[in-house]
């Protein structure tokens, strides 16, 4: 009968979802204090961390009521500046309906707000406020006594840089808009706040410059943020979410929106002319738009040399192509068209081959199969397993499936150079993954034809990107020289003294006047 | 409206696949390289017989280098002879790689080089660069059979003798197929291609480049020896390199050498109506490598002496050559029949009918310039 009890359980909650709806239309608050408390442990039936007091007054009845959720509160803010002066208010025989109606000046809390809207009640309780309730009065007071753990600020992990700053965003949207206010010291850094959520009505911050802004998009971000906000998804745990719901090419697998989590990185877009979308709950911060060479750039290219970056970004580019292509034009040569083979290599790989019992384009597959597999349980494991299980990878996959000749020597060094240089690109691994085995399968079904065909499609595809509504690959429609400096080359900063102008209608960075030191 | 462009995109990539479908599939494990062909005469009567060298994976992956093995099959014609050794093969054979194609002196002589290279290169991989060399051993095959304890790939390693020996020493004669075919097609050419033998050493045997096969027309007909190779390179103006060694008048007894650097000849000719004069002019520029000892290196005079004397004995030695092919073999070896058909075509059809005779009777004066650029020094330690 186990369903039937499913079922009356079933019954049971949507019947408290239901009362606690119509709580909300409808529950008012009243005068009376022990009503309103009452109320309160109804709303909360079941979650045994709030807590209920309520504090008497001379004549023994209760005077006073505090609801606060446990483990979210400085319990020392709660007894110092909320308890100890009500009790001396009670003490100094005050006129009560007086007091109270300038409550906030006896309560010593950075905030307080009088309200009496129960919504705004729960959604300010759970997340760490103190609810005070007076005798007599229909509003409670909504009492800033936040006190919860947070992590630290450390280092992002899979954002690591030689030299730079090395600070990160934590998981708290107010810590992390600090780190941005104490980088842009403005009054043209605007932040605007939304929540979105109807269940864990998670606050967001868009976050620009307002005379540097690309103003463009802001306006068609805040039209997709309008548009999200009417669709009523029940919770946001992430900034991908948002990513995955306000995207132009929702199916496309490349990336039209930056993330990060490196306060200095967002404060570089933004000087830029981008928007930041953080996000509270998560460290990951968006940005947008999002151009196509943004997948190449690292914060770190402005931080060194940039000679070495320049070089740096170069391999990045050249990374990105050949783990695209490696895999598939190794099968096209090795299975179509061998007569492209110089005679040396031809006969080192026709031996290699010789005896492996699959053909290669299968063999491709399965080796990156097995690469992926062994990269993704890497991921997972806790770093000291992770590097016995590395070895073992390399061991078992490397030299003894060459040696029982079950996978051929030539094949693991394509696997391998794909592998590598797909890491050198950590923004790409999505588009990677699909575009590398599509172009395997054309060309293992077609030879170069069909990998020269997919890569076509490919640089279509790129070419219809968008990013808020902008071309991501040429977003002003012609190239320029102006683009190079920050695209192919990362050029030195004194030459760099315009903005990227399609995103922002303010081109300069700085003036281009300057003192020649070299003179004497 | 989307799914039809949807539909019709399908289509237009299915049809795509028909093009050029898996069935153009050649997997690099499914062939069999060959590395070299020789061509013999089928020693019981009719057809030829025809070995292939192919490269043997299977030992290159345990047995360190790559070594080549020898089959050789029989056939009424060439592609039949690829048919029946394929017979014995499991893969299919590949020709890309081919670098050498090796033709007996009997069949250089009986059917000529024009009907045997028809033949193979209907073979549609097969490469236009690879060389054709006259076997001086008994059958074409001999030069290609795998040398006892020596792992190498016979026809990779001829490839490599005629491209590094003709830069470097001037030993042997550089000539493609594709030159090769060139020439015939043009009808009356005589070729010269490279002649190979099997020399044997204290250990071990070794191929080496020995001499030129001289053709009339595509039928072999003589041989330039080893030491003719390099002044006949000089009036084709092929010299890049070698050693040009000579004894100096006074002291007959040591011998002086010359390191080649490079040589430009000039080719030049005039015709009365009756008699051909045919002007070759070479100039070599040269380091000194060995002087006798008498001689002093650092006196200017005496290198300029030296030079004149270089000059003259080659003057001599490329006389000697020509008068051989002029009388002795009475063969136009040196192309100069092209150099007057291009330089000067209304001349060309004067001589035309008989060349032969004319050619026989033309007056060739060689004159060289010999530069020494540099004598060397030997450091004091």
């Amino acid at each position: 009968m186990w369903f039937m009890r499913g079922n009356k359980h079933e019954k049971v909650v949507s019947r408290k979802v239901e009362r606690l709806n119509t709580v909300l239309g409808k529950q008012q608050l009243t005068e009376s204090l022990l009503e309103n408390m009452q109320l309160l442990q109804e709303l909360f039936e079941g979650d045994e961390t709030m807590r209920y007091r309520t504090i008497p007054g001379k004549d023994g009845q209760p005077a006073y009521g505090i609801v606060f959720c446990d483990g979210m509160v400085n319990c020392l803010v709660v007894d110092d500046y909320i308890i100890t002066p009500l009790e001396e208010i009670l003490q100094a025989d005050m006129k009560k309906a007086a007091v109270d109606a300038q409550m906030t000046r006896f309560i010593q809390t950075s905030e307080a707000v009088k309200t009496e809207c129960i919504k705004e009640i729960i959604e300010n309780v759970t997340y760490g406020d103190t609810l005070l309730f007076c005798e007599g009065m229909k509003q409670g007071f909504l009492l800033n006594t936040k006190g919860f753990q947070i992590r630290s600020v450390t280092e992002p992990e899979n954002e690591k840089i030689l030299s730079g700053p090395r600070e990160g965003f934590t998981e708290v949207i107010m810590v992390n808009l600090s780190m941005l206010h104490r980088r842009i010291r403005t009054n043209e850094l605007k932040l605007q706040f939304r929540e979105l959520g109807t269940r864990t009505r998670t606050k967001i911050c868009i976050a620009y410059i307002d005379s540097v802004v690309a103003n463009h998009a802001l306006e068609e971000l805040l039209r997709r943020l309008d548009n999200l906000s009417r669709q009523e998804l029940d919770g946001i745990l992430d900034s991908n979410y948002i990513t995955e719901l306000i995207r132009d090419n929702p199916l496309s697998p490349f990336r039209n929106i930056g993330y990060t989590e490196r306060p200095d990185v967002v404060v570089g877009k933004l000087l830029e002319g981008r928007i930041a979308i953080f996000v509270d709950g998560t460290p990951v911060v968006l940005t947008v738009p999002y151009l196509f060479i943004e997948n190449f750039q690292s914060s770190e290219d402005y931080y060194l040399n940039s000679y070495y970056t320049s070089m740096s970004r170069f391999l990045r580019m050249i990374g990105f192509l050949l783990t695209i292509t490696v895999p598939a034009f190794f099968v096209s040569i090795v299975a179509f068209h061998v007569q492209m083979l110089p005679t040396p290599l031809m006969i080192n790989i026709s031996a290699s081959l010789e005896n492996v019992p699959l053909p290669v384009a299968l063999e491709a597959f399965l080796m990156l199969l097995v690469f992926d597999l062994l990269r993704e349980t890497g991921v997972r494991m806790p770093t000291y397993v992770g590097q016995a299980l590395s070895i073992v990878g390399a061991l078992v996959i490397g030299q003894a499936a060459v040696e029982a000749k079950l996978v051929s020597a030539s094949m693991i060094i394509v696997v391998g150079i794909t592998g590598i240089t797909g890491l050198l690109v950590p923004k790409m691994n999505a588009p990677i993954i699909v575009v590398r085995a599509l172009l395997l399968l054309l060309s293992a079904a077609l030879g170069l034809f069909g990998m020269i065909a997919g890569l076509v499609c490919l640089l279509t595809h790129l070419l219809n990107l968008k990013t808020m509504g902008i071309s991501q690959m040429l977003p002003d429609n012609e190239l320029k020289l102006q683009h190079v400096k920050d695209t192919l080359f990362r050029l030195p900063w004194t030459k760099m003294t315009t903005r990227p102008g399609v995103l922002s209608g303010n081109h300069r960075r700085m003036t281009e006047e300057k003192e020649d030191f070299d003179e004497e | 409206m989307k799914s039809k462009k949807i539909a019709a995109l399908l289509l237009c990539m299915l049809m795509v696949s028909l093009l050029s479908g898996c069935w153009d599939y050649k997997g690099l494990n499914n062939l069999s390289i060959v590395a070299g062909m020789a061509v013999d005469e089928n020693p019981s009567g009719e057809g030829i017989c025809v070995s292939f060298e192919l490269v043997d994976k299977a030992s290159s992956l345990t047995e360190g280098p790559v070594k080549g093995t020898l089959i050789t099959a029989q056939g009424e014609t060439l592609a039949d002879a690829v048919r029946s050794a394929e017979d014995r093969l499991i893969n299919e054979m590949y020709f890309g790689n081919m670098q050498v194609l090796v033709i007996s002196r009997q069949v250089a002589k009986k059917t000529g080089v024009k009907a045997v290279m028809e033949e193979v290169f209907r073979e549609p991989n097969l490469r236009e660069t690879i060389h054709v060399i006259i076997s001086k051993e008994k059958t074409a095959a001999d030069i290609l059979k795998p040398i006892p304890d020596t792992p190498i790939v016979v026809s990779y390693e001829i490839k490599e003798n005629i491209e590094q020996h003709s830069r470097l020493s001037a030993s042997v004669r550089d000539i493609k197929a594709y030159e090769i075919y060139n020439l015939l097609a043009q009808g009356k050419e005589n070729l010269v291609l490279p002649a190979f033998s099997i020399k044997e050493d204290e250990e071990k045997d070794f191929i080496e480049a020995d001499g030129l096969a001289l053709f009339r027309e595509d039928i072999l007909s003589d041989f330039f020896s080893t030491g003719e190779t390099l002044y006949y390179l000089f009036i084709m103006n092929e010299v890049e390199g070698g050693i040009f060694t000579f004894e100096r008048e006074e002291t007959r007894e040591e011998k002086v050498s010359l390191k080649i650097q490079d040589n430009e000849t000039k080719r030049s000719f005039s015709y009365d109506g009756e008699r051909l004069t045919i002007d070759i002019l070479c100039k070599v520029n040269s380091y000194l490598v060995k002087k006798n000892e008498a001689m002093d290196a650092m006196d200017p005079k005496e290198i300029e002496k030296l030079e004149q004397e270089a000059a003259a004995t080659l003057c001599q030695e490329l006389e000697t050559i020509i008068s051989k092919a002029q009388q002795e073999l009475e063969l136009d070896v040196f192309d100069f029949s092209i150099m007057i058909y291009k330089n000067n075509y209304k001349v060309w059809q004067q001589v035309e009918e008989d060349w032969e005779q004319i050619f026989r009777d033309a007056e060739i004066r060689v004159s060289a310039e010999v530069r020494i650029e540099n004598s060397g020094f030997i450091k004091n330690y």
